[in-house]
């Protein structure tokens, strides 16, 4: 698939990926900053993660992960 | 506008065919993490975006089995878009195939959880969960 946006999207840097498939259409997924990217992904990916999922990124995203998940157990 | 629609002078020549704003539609592919997966993981699903909001479908299969576990599993990463304040509950309807009942859960951030206690672990066969959801992005 190539690539053929990536929007950075919320104060956690999430990535909102669009690609266009061999048919011609768009194919869409998030990552955040708590993912490993896969070796072969888009070198435009990488390099946008390793500027912007910084750790003051991924320690914020983690802190909002931690605090979402004791609301779920408290409920 | 004219008074025949579809004909020369109307404002819109075919019905149903309007121009939206910021619509688009595609594919996305749900990620195995959270789910119990016996054999070979295959998802895929599709999205409509009409503005700013998104409708999705997606399925997710093993080829023996797979499941959730109830309250606790987080299903169905990487939607594809970010929804719009990720402390937003937004549920989703889920069922399983076989005719087992369908339940709901709820979605934050890009991800699908189980809701919590009231659904009991589940595990179907190689046909498969089916989940549909729609939600605001901003």
């Amino acid at each position: 698939m190539r690539l053929d946006k990536i929007e950075v999207v919320s104060e956690h840097k999430h990535f909102q990926i669009r690609e266009i498939t061999d048919s011609g259409g768009y194919h869409r997924r998030v990552l955040q900053c708590d993912q490993t990217l896969a070796d072969d992904e888009h070198q435009e990916i990488k390099d946008k993660a390793a500027e912007l999922w910084t750790d003051e990124v991924k320690e914020a995203w983690a802190t909002e992960v931690a605090e979402h998940k004791a609301r779920r157990e408290a409920e | 506008m004219g008074g025949i629609i579809g004909g020369a002078g109307s404002k819109s020549g075919v019905i149903g065919r309007t121009e939206i704003e910021g619509y688009e539609e595609g594919t996305w592919a749900p990620t195995s993490a959270g789910f119990d997966v016996v054999g070979s993981f295959t998802s895929g699903g599709y999205y409509k975006k009409f503005g700013k909001m998104v409708f999705v479908t997606g399925w997710v299969r093993g080829s023996t089995s797979i499941g959730t576990t109830g309250g606790a599993s987080t299903i169905g990463g990487a939607l594809p878009f970010t929804i719009v304040d990720g402390a937003n509950k937004v549920c989703p309807y889920i069922v399983y195939s076989g005719g087992q009942s369908g339940w709901v859960g709820y979605a934050w951030n890009n991800n699908i959880y189980t809701i919590f206690g009231s659904c009991p672990n589940m595990t179907v066969g190689s046909d498969g969960i089916f989940f549909t959801l729609h939600y605001a992005i901003d």
